[in-house]
Formats: structure tokens, C-alpha cells, sequence
């Protein structure tokens, strides 16, 4: 009884390793890159907007920008005389 | 055009961008930079106009960036077209010096239309960064083609109407000047046509296909059944704007400097002036193949880059300082086609000799009207 037992589970082990691997190779196969695609595919994905996003926080904010931003002194053309 | 607060230049309207697709990415995406609540670190390695080299923009929008980068707002290949012609190969270093300081602000980048106010004007979101498929006419088009575009078409030179297609035809920039013109989308001419033929090769702006065409919308122009009968006789010797077109900004003896109390540059141009003038087509090609131009004065000097070094554009001969023009001021009636001898015989509105300056007559012969058309029913 106890050596029929071993058999027993010893045969559902393999077939359970046996269906897993199988299903790795599957996806392994499905997944592997073309030579033409997976590349591009993948940069051309947008990164997502992170949950709390510093930059919009900011940017969004007209008196934190009232205190920060400052005239870009360019200056260009400051000089200049007639029509351009 | 009011200028923008600093806070303003960068203020992002969070609704608004938030509910469109740039508004689902993560700012780093584009610009660079860090995530982080304090400023210097999250502006370490930001790129503020990411789309100044086309790059990002092309990620997604590739139908539109495909030829953009040989598109004139990109290339500014005008303006080499022209120092090259009149300058010599050695001076092509300093020129460059002169460029970078002087010209190359006027570079046109995807976002210089579509998100900002153009640099030269002082930048700034045009509508807390949510990005405008159409550009604004006031804020983006007139903003850098303001003093001669701009001041004819919506009327603001004194005296001289709008152009009628902003008067009551209420057209913006776009109507006629639409994206594939912008992008440069049909640059791939030579997919289809033997550029190596002159009739296909495209030197300047004004050869090349006409876009737009004012017979794009025209149609029947010059065609039979025209009820119009002047069309039908000038035919293709004149361009529509000899007739439609009326007095336009003319500039004169533009010369750059680096400030010296700034170290910023600048520019002084002597003179502006109205002035309307009927010349020789310098070029006439497949495309344009009038007799008769208008011409427009444009401000280069034999002395205009001086500041950098003598002598400078020793071939300055070789282009007219009075050039084939198409002035956005557009009117059906106008004092010229007002009757047969408003234009024939009147030697007011023809370029002729003794209208040019002694120093430029060389330059202009391939544009001076030797012989004014005589009036007609005259002996």
C-alpha cells in the first residue's frame, strides 16, 4: 500500500513538472523577439505618469511659480532698431 | 500680443492636460530630468524643448516628422541659400559665427508651434502646455511673421485693407498653409518624380510646385468659361498678385552687431517703407512661368555682416536686393486693375531702373522692367 502510494504521487510530480515546463517553453517560444520588432516595441512604449508626479505638482501651482520662475534674461534683439 | 508672466511661461493647466494623451505620460518622459519636489535636482538634466530636435515627437508622430527636419521653420535653408550666393567659401566660417548669433533663433522646433510661443518672442505655453493640433495665428504664425506677413494680411499697415481672405473670407494661417505644408510631408517627390530634370528640381521657394495655389481654390481662373476676360487674356504672363496684390513692406540695409554693453546681438535696419512694384520674374520655371513679379526690397547690404569682418559678401551682385515677392495683402480690386491703362503705361508701379539704387543696378538687372508695357489705344 505504502510503495503504491509512492507510485502515486511520484506520477502526479512528474506530470505536474512535466506540464510546466511545457508551458514555459510555450511562452518562452511565443515571447521570443523577431529580429524586426521586439526592439522598437519596446522604446516606443511612453512611460507612464508616476502616481505623484513632482514636476506636474509644481507646475500647477501659480503661486509656488510666482515665487520661483524668473524672467529668462535672453535679452535678444534688446537692441535692435527697425522692422526685423 | 500681450507678453506672458514668467509664472505663466510655464504654467501647466492640470485638467486640461491631464485628460489628454500627452497628459497620460510622465513628464521625464520628455523633457528628462528627475522626479523630485526640489527644484534644482528635478531640473538636472531637463531638456526644456525637448521637440527642438524632432526626436521625441517622432516616437509616436512619425507620419509628421518623417521630412520635417529639411522643412524651411527647421532647416532656415533660405538664409544659407543666400549668404552662399553672395558670399565665397572662405568666409563660410565667420559666416556661421554670424548665423548662430544672428539667424539661427529662428529655428522652428514641433513645439515652437504646438505647445510655446516661439523663443524669439519670448516663448511660454500657449495654453498651459496642452498641446494645440492647430497653431495659433496671433501667437505662433504672426509671432515670427509678423512685421511683413502679419501687418498686411490682418490690415495693420496703414491705409492698406486686409487681405481679403482674412476679411471676409475670415482664413487663418492654416486655411492655406496647412500641415503638409508645414511638416513638409510631400518631400518625397522623388519617390515619383526624376529629380534630375530641371522641371522637378526645387532651388527656392518659389520653384517647385506651387503650395499653396491660389487656383487650389480658384479653379476656374484663366480656364475657359472664365467670365473674368482679363484672366483669360494675361494668362500665365502675370502672377495673380500683379493684379490683387497692393503696397507691402519694403526694408532696407539691415546690419548686425554684438552689443557691447550686453554682449546680447541685435540688428538696425535703415529704412522701412511701403511700396508696391511690378518686375521681371527672376526665375521662371514649370511652375511660374509669369513674365511679371511683384517685387519686394529685401534689407541685405554688401555691409550687412561688417561687425564680423570687411568684405564679406563680395559676390553680392549675384541675387537682387529687389525679389520676387508674394505679399499677403490681397484684394479683388485694386488701383492697378482698375482699367487696362491703371497698369499699362504707368510707369509708378513698374521697377524700372531709375528706381534702383546706382550700388544695386547690377544686382537688379535680372528684375528691371526695361520697358514699361505701353498704354493701350496709344499710337
Amino acid at each position: 500500500m505504502v510503495k503504491w502510494k509512492y507510485f502515486v504521487t511520484f506520477l502526479l510530480a512528474s506530470s505536474f513538472l512535466t506540464a510546466c515546463a511545457a508551458q514555459e517553453m510555450t511562452a518562452a517560444t511565443a515571447t521570443a523577439p523577431t529580429h524586426e520588432s521586439a526592439a522598437p516595441a519596446a522604446t516606443l512604449l511612453p512611460e507612464p505618469a508616476p502616481v505623484v508626479d513632482h514636476c506636474l505638482e509644481c507646475h500647477t501651482d501659480k503661486d509656488k511659480l510666482t515665487a520661483l520662475a524668473k524672467e529668462e534674461e535672453t535679452g535678444h534683439n534688446s537692441e535692435s532698431e527697425g522692422v526685423g | 500680443m500681450a507678453p506672458l508672466e514668467p509664472w505663466e511661461k510655464v504654467f501647466i493647466a492640470r485638467d486640461e492636460f491631464l485628460a489628454t494623451a500627452h497628459g497620460q505620460m510622465a513628464c521625464t518622459y520628455c523633457h528628462g530630468g528627475q522626479q523630485s519636489p526640489e527644484m534644482e535636482t528635478a531640473h538636472t538634466g531637463l531638456v526644456a524643448d525637448p521637440s527642438a530636435k524632432g526626436e521625441t515627437c517622432a516616437t509616436c508622430h512619425g507620419d509628421q516628422t518623417a521630412h520635417f527636419e529639411k522643412s524651411l521653420h527647421v532647416s532656415l535653408a533660405g538664409y544659407w541659400d543666400r549668404l552662399d550666393a553672395r558670399s565665397a567659401p572662405e568666409h563660410k566660417k565667420t559666416l556661421e559665427k554670424m548665423f548662430g548669433n544672428h539667424c539661427a533663433s529662428c529655428h522652428t522646433s514641433c513645439g515652437d508651434c504646438h505647445i510655446s510661443q516661439p523663443g524669439s518672442v519670448g516663448g511660454g505655453f500657449i495654453a498651459g502646455h496642452v498641446v494645440q493640433k492647430t497653431p495659433s495665428m496671433s501667437r505662433n504664425c504672426t509671432a515670427c511673421h509678423g512685421s511683413r506677413v502679419g501687418n498686411e494680411y490682418l490690415g495693420k499697415n496703414e491705409e492698406i485693407p486686409g487681405d481679403v481672405h482674412f476679411r471676409q473670407g475670415r482664413m487663418n494661417c492654416v486655411s492655406c498653409h496647412g500641415g503638409s505644408d508645414m511638416h513638409n510631408s510631400e518631400a518625397a517627390c522623388t519617390q515619383c518624380h526624376d529629380t534630375s530634370q530641371a522641371v522637378f528640381q526645387v532651388t527656392n521657394r518659389y520653384s517647385g510646385a506651387q503650395s499653396p495655389a491660389c487656383e487650389s481654390c480658384h479653379e476656374t481662373v484663366g480656364k475657359q468659361g472664365d467670365a473674368v476676360t482679363q484672366h483669360v487674356i494675361h494668362g500665365n504672363k502675370l502672377a495673380c498678385q500683379v493684379c490683387h496684390s497692393v503696397s507691402y513692406m519694403s526694408c532696407d540695409g539691415c546690419h548686425v552687431a554684438i552689443s557691447q554693453k550686453t554682449g546680447k546681438p541685435f540688428f538696425k535696419t535703415e529704412r522701412s517703407y511701403m511700396s508696391f512694384f511690378i518686375g521681371l520674374n527672376p526665375q521662371p520655371n514649370y511652375h511660374r512661368p509669369y513674365q511679371y513679379v511683384v517685387l519686394r526690397h529685401v534689407p541685405a547690404a554688401p555691409t550687412s555682416y561688417q561687425y564680423y569682418g570687411e568684405n564679406l559678401l563680395p559676390n553680392f551682385d549675384a541675387l537682387p536686393t529687389w525679389t520676387y515677392a508674394t505679399p499677403h495683402n490681397i484684394q479683388r480690386k485694386t488701383p492697378q486693375n482698375a482699367s487696362c491703362n491703371a497698369c499699362h503705361g504707368n510707369d509708378k508701379i513698374f521697377l524700372t531702373a531709375d528706381k534702383v539704387k546706382p550700388e544695386e543696378l547690377q544686382a537688379n538687372q535680372p528684375v528691371i522692367v526695361p520697358e514699361v508695357p505701353p498704354a493701350i489705344g496709344t499710337p
